[in-house]
């Protein structure tokens, strides 16, 4: 037991070390891989200010680092099991003495050290270019919402690779089909749900599922509008909520997908 | 080559590119790609103003409303165009392999490439229709805010169409001109020269409102004109130049296809048309 625990645990370290490593040879990739959100950035705080509610520039600026983050989740957690299948090393992963989740959690540890160092460099050089106004009433409070987020959208991570790992070349495809409507619906550049969001409340109740949404939402209140720890217990109990019925849904879906790749055949098929 | 040998390679480029774009997909892929991802994007932006509006508790001006909407809907194609120009060489070259037996052909590879771009403008074409009205319809009858669309000339918006899509091209052959020397650039090549679009671009406000020092970007990039050609047909009262937009999309068209014979040949020369890998 003690030394099944030894060998995951040893398993989530050498896959976060591999995730980090490989992003911090080349740093420049760091401050070059910012500018891309950072630009749509300026774009929609320049929007904001020309139309004259230049006071929720920050909205985006939140969005953006944010985005660093769903974009993470689609190319380096959805669809690493189809990488590592076409590279060859899905099958060390399963021959391997450790158990899948351990792969899956490494990598998620590994993302969320990377995309956390872009998400900081997005707001810090946004907030400066565009002189934002921070408003951070409750550290602990953008610390919750920043953890129960992360917790829950990387749930939502593992899953999808889960999902994923039979997939060939779809995984292309469903990515791409994935990105801009996320942008949309969990309200990057501005809120899709409560009072102010353009949506019908079916909608909103969708976007709600996305684990993103309630997570920018919450952070946009604890950064930008001042708000506590007891004003934002919905998104709280929501991002919880998600994360225990995301990470336990990955697993069984994890196990359902190996079986099935294993009675077809398909687990090291390549160019399906 | 004669011109049936030319017409004979842009139709069989033009079939690769459609087989790739849509049938290697399931239905529901390809109607995702082609019309619900292009929606998302033409709604994105009007909605933030929309909502930032409301939230500042300021009226929406149907005026800037229409010159957003038809600012992100009819970018469209050039998004289009950068997103198959951008990944295209690193598709043919280092994933499928292919790029080597395309140069070898008697064909030639600005044919292949033009070939390609057909069946991008095709599809971008319907996507950027179905992203116009359905977003019309969500703005104007499920929202209720009005879009001042008043068409004064339908030849007109024809024409400035046409003129997007020849900006389109020269975007097609410049992004893949990178990528012919560099594959470090294949995933985030497409979202630095959008990002670059929607500061500069006219899509969202005037270039101007950045900075006064930006203002003669208008006159320079091949978007700006043909955007605001577009919007004065839909009968916004702005300044545009549609004679200028075709003149400066054709110089982009040119200076592209000069780019991308020069990247083909220093490729070739420093063994890159099928270097494979990460270098």
């Amino acid at each position: 037991m003690l030394q099944t625990l030894k060998h995951n645990l040893k398993a989530v370290y050498a896959r976060t070390y591999v995730r980090v490593i490989s992003t911090f040879r080349e740093p420049e990739w760091i401050l070059t891989e910012s500018l891309i959100p950072l630009l749509v950035v300026f774009a929609a705080a320049t929007l904001y200010r020309v139309s004259g509610s230049e006071q929720l520039a920050g909205f985006a600026v939140v969005g953006g680092a944010m985005m660093a983050f769903w974009d993470n989740v689609l190319w380096l957690m959805a669809s690493q099991f189809y990488w590592e299948k076409e590279s060859g090393n899905l099958d060390l992963y399963i021959i391997a003495p450790i158990s899948k989740m351990s792969i899956l959690l490494g990598m998620s540890v590994g993302s969320i050290i990377n995309t956390s160092v872009r998400a900081v460099l997005i707001v810090l050089i946004a907030t400066y270019v565009l002189n934002i106004r921070v408003n951070v009433a409750d550290p602990l409070a953008v610390l919750l919402v920043f953890v129960m987020t992360m917790s829950a959208l990387y749930g939502l991570g593992m899953l999808m690779s889960s999902l994923y790992m039979l997939y060939g070349r779809g995984a292309y495809n469903l990515n791409d089909i994935l990105s801009e409507p996320v942008y949309l619906l969990s309200g990057l550049y501005f809120p899709t749900i409560g009072r102010f969001s353009p949506f019908p409340w079916v909608v909103q109740f969708l976007a709600s599922l996305i684990p993103l949404t309630f997570g920018i939402d919450g952070l946009r209140r604890t950064i930008i509008l001042g708000q506590t720890v007891s004003e934002i217990l919905p998104h709280i109990g929501v991002l919880s909520i998600l994360s225990l019925v995301l990470i336990p849904l990955a697993w069984r879906t994890l196990i359902f997908m190996e079986n099935l790749g294993r009675r077809e055949g398909r687990l090291s098929l390549r160019w399906i | 080559m004669d011109l049936k040998q030319i017409l004979r390679s842009l139709y069989a480029s033009a079939w690769v590119g459609w087989q790739v774009e849509s049938n290697w997909t399931e239905p529901f892929v390809f109607i995702g790609l082609q019309i619900i991802r292009p929606l998302a994007s033409t709604l994105l932006f009007p909605l933030l103003y929309i909502v930032g509006m409301n939230f500042t508790g300021t009226p929406v001006d149907s005026t800037y409303l229409t010159y957003v909407f038809v600012g992100t809907a009819f970018l469209t194609p050039y998004i289009f165009a950068a997103e198959t120009g951008g990944t295209i060489v690193s598709q043919d070259r280092e994933r499928y392999g292919v790029m080597k037996s395309i140069y070898i052909t008697t064909s030639s590879l600005p044919t292949y490439f033009f070939g390609r771009f057909l069946a991008i403008a095709a599809i971008s074409l319907v996507s950027t229709v179905f992203s116009f009205i359905l977003s019309y319809l969500f703005i104007v009858h499920i929202l209720g805010y009005s879009l001042l669309l008043t068409p004064t000339s339908i030849p007109n918006i024809l024409a400035a169409l046409i003129a997007i899509y020849v900006g389109s091209v020269a975007i097609f052959y410049l992004l893949p001109s990178i990528n012919f020397l560099t594959n470090k650039l294949q995933w985030s090549l497409t979202y630095y020269f959008l990002g670059l679009l929607y500061l500069l671009g006219d899509i969202l406000f005037p270039v101007e409102s950045l900075s006064p020092w930006a203002a003669p970007l208008k006159y320079v990039l091949p978007i700006n004109q043909a955007l605001n050609s577009v919007r004065a047909s839909f009968g916004l009262d702005i300044e545009a130049n549609l004679t200028y937009a075709f003149l400066i999309s054709s110089l982009w068209v040119t200076l592209s296809l000069a780019v991308f014979g020069g990247a083909v040949r220093r490729a070739r020369a420093k063994g890159l048309l099928d270097k494979i890998g990460w270098w």
